[in-house]
């Protein structure tokens, strides 16, 4: 490739679907090919971005006019070495395609997001948490190394131990890229998980048990309700321990093709001509109702299979459609403990008061750790999907400003695979010492400044230190 | 709020007449707005007259090897591209001169082609974009006056259906301007009567611009041709039409 041509130009959004812009896609034959890639950036003067699955739901996977390198296909090795539980994965693998080659040999992803498409580049990119996270940490934690590319032409090994590690992974691009990920697997018996579900009521109530459930559970989540009384379920699952080799079978793990009798694709259509009409009050009061007679039904545990927990997204193929065609944004704040029930009680008076409620919101508890862009902390966060009811929703971007400013003034933060309004001031005091040392390494990794996306152009770092 | 939906544009022939025009309405919506033109005080002043949102660039359609680099230059600085608009137009008297005759051609026709090529490779990837371009009734019919005039702007509209017809299934809108005579540097002079001024061919070109298809500029031009189109050439030609 000696140039770049108009013909390569798309346009691409998250999967959110808002704020599109428009890149010249380029999809690598392979590894070899990357610095000749690089040269013809620096030449024509343009960046270069970085693009997975396209799951994440703001601008991380995007760049304006810049040169966006399609991953998703370029490498989807996988060796598995059981003695040791690793996996080598290829950066374009998706976590749908590890499991199924991992659990029928007994190990699960060590950390997976509520959809299995997301590819494992994106993963180390975005350092991605699960249900899992106040217990297990993030996806960086269980890397074991990393082959990782630089605009600069290094290819280097990298392991935890190596001081730039935190940066590399969670660097959403901007330093470069993994091009092999070795990932300490977890090691099961079943393919099933213990699920206890808990009707709450009350931040105060919400969040002191979701705190005391995480003791002695592998995986909690609360699914809410965003209303003045918020309410919702908590979900608190744990690992089968009993040796059941037939669950670890592909066949028990798929997903319905019909949910409540109706067949999932179908399913999309019929919630937007529901949210479209009525609102997300509908959808909120059903979701909750729901919960509850299930909950009155079935007091104690249930059973489901890994793949029905974890994958909740993955039920509804095009669920993202039920929003409009205007799309959503979804919008993760994470909180401090000791200021969440302050926090989200005025997030919602926020979301009421804007007149947009959220559809869906999800509930997670989360450690800190080091990773430099990564929004982990001792706290809380909150999902919340928001459709745009216009092309450019003045009022969801108004609503979205306000809770940021909110959460950052709280010592909080926001998550690079979600958002889509955070300004550069704003990033840079929500990252505080983290921000200059993440253009400290953008100096040695990307000296030229050459990655880049929508999101980090936003934030402020695509220039280098100095 | 918006009253025309382009964010990003690009107008080739914006130093005068229609195209500057545009320029202004443009920009005063709240577009970014690439004008090109070959004079470059005439630029100059646009630039310090409109500010940042409008981007100069100096350019002669007659170069149209340039225009792929430049295209994707400009496309790089506005962040995007979102409608082309062609509007460079010669036009002399019909002296049987074949250098002017030819210079015609390349201005009204070559560049359009030019421009247009680039903007619909992109846009076809895009799935999305408005390709405009500013024809004439002179090209309709082969009147007596302006031999390649008229045959110039028939390309114009001939290309430009070709285009639509490729490419409005793919989500892009292509549009042929048909004006009458507007008051311009070009019809400075000229014998036209009830010229409409610029600055309203300007409105109503962006106004039909949203959607695809060839379009005159006021009914009665639509329903004049319409027929006029239709009329047998040995009755044309006896008809006091230039």
């Amino acid at each position: 490739m000696n140039s770049i041509d108009n013909q390569l130009v798309r346009r691409l959004s998250g999967f959110g679907g808002v704020f599109p812009s428009d890149g010249y896609v380029i999809q690598p034959y392979g590894w070899d090919g990357l610095p000749e890639i690089f040269e013809v950036a620096l030449h024509e003067g343009r960046r270069v971005a970085l693009r997975g699955s396209g799951r994440s739901y703001g601008d991380a996977a995007t760049g304006r006019e810049a040169i966006v390198l399609d991953l998703s296909e370029v490498d989807k090795s996988l060796e598995i070495f059981e003695d040791q539980g690793v996996a080598r994965c290829g950066p374009s693998l998706t976590i749908e395609e590890l499991w199924k080659q991992t659990l029928p040999r007994g190990f699960w992803p060590p950390v997976v997001t509520g959809t299995s498409k997301i590819t494992l580049g994106g993963a180390v990119a975005m350092n991605v948490h699960g249900k899992n996270h106040a217990q297990a940490g993030s996806f960086g934690d269980h890397v074991q190394s990393l082959d990782w590319i630089s605009p600069n032409g290094w290819f280097r090994k990298i392991t935890p131990n190596h001081p730039e590690f935190t940066g590399l992974v969670s660097s959403a691009g901007g330093l470069g890229l993994a091009t092999s990920i070795d990932l300490k697997l977890k090691r099961i018996h079943s393919g099933d998980v213990e699920v206890r579900a808990q009707p709450t009521r009350g931040w105060r109530e919400i969040l002191s048990e979701l705190d005391a459930g995480i003791q002695g559970s592998d995986y909690a989540v609360g699914w809410l309700n965003m209303a003045e009384d918020p309410g919702g379920l908590l979900h608190f699952a744990s690992y089968c321990e009993e040796d059941s080799p037939a669950t670890l079978s592909l066949e028990h793990q798929s997903l319905p093709s019909r949910v409540l009798g109706v067949p999932v694709e179908t399913i999309s259509k019929l919630l937007s001509t529901v949210t479209q009409t009525f609102g997300p009050n509908p959808i909120n009061w059903a979701k909750d109702k729901s919960a509850r007679f299930n909950h009155m039904v079935n007091p104690g545990s249930f059973v489901q299979s890994l793949v029905a927990f974890s994958f909740l997204l993955d039920y509804v193929p095009g669920w993202q459609r039920a929003y409009g065609s205007n799309g959503f944004v979804q919008l993760q704040p994470f909180v401090p403990r000791e200021s969440a029930e302050d926090v989200f009680t005025e997030i919602a008076a926020i979301a009421t008061s804007a007149k947009r409620r959220p559809y869906l919101t999800v509930l997670k508890r989360h450690r800190p750790d080091n990773f430099l862009l990564s929004p982990n902390l001792d706290g809380y966060s909150l999902a919340m999907d928001i459709p745009f009811q216009t092309p450019n929703d003045h009022v969801v971007r108004k609503l979205c400003e306000d809770v940021a400013d909110l959460v950052i003034a709280k010592g909080g933060r926001l998550y690079p695979a979600k958002d889509s309004f955070l300004s550069g001031d704003q990033a840079k005091t929500m990252l505080g010492p983290r921000f200059d040392r993440f253009q400290s390494l953008k100096s040695t990794y990307d000296p030229q400044g050459l990655m880049t996306s929508d999101l980090l152009e936003r934030w402020g770092l695509i220039s280098v230190a100095g | 709020m918006s009253k025309f939906p382009w964010r990003k544009v690009i107008i080739v022939g914006a130093t005068s007449g229609i195209g500057e025009q545009l320029v202004r309405l443009l920009v005063a919506d709240g577009a970014q707005v690439a004008a090109l033109g070959r004079r470059k005080e005439c630029l100059e002043r646009l630039h310090a007259e409109l500010g940042p949102s409008l981007l100069p660039f100096e350019h002669d359609v007659l170069e149209s090897d340039k225009v792929k680099s430049l295209f994707m230059r400009i496309t790089q600085e506005l962040g995007g591209l979102d409608c082309v608009i062609y509007s460079s137009g010669v036009m002399f008297d019909g002296r049987f001169d074949t250098s002017e005759d030819i210079l015609t051609l390349r201005t009204n026709f070559e560049g359009c082609i030019a421009w247009m090529n680039e903007a619909a490779l992109r846009f076809r990837g895009v799935g999305n974009g408005t390709l405009v371009a500013i024809g004439s009734v002179a090209g309709d019919r082969g009147r007596s006056g302006r031999p390649a005039y008229g045959a110039s702007k028939a390309a114009v509209a001939t290309y430009m259906e070709s285009l639509r017809n490729g490419l409005s299934k793919q989500g892009i809108t292509v549009v042929t301007i048909k004006p009458g005579p507007v008051e311009t540097e070009m019809t400075r002079g000229s014998k036209f009567k009830n010229m409409m001024p610029a600055r309203t061919a300007a409105e109503l070109i962006l106004r039909k611009s949203r959607k695809s298809g060839e379009h005159y500029l006021s009914p009665i031009h639509a329903l004049v041709f319409a027929v006029l189109r239709h009329i047998p050439s040995p009755i044309f030609r006896r008809l006091p039409i230039e």
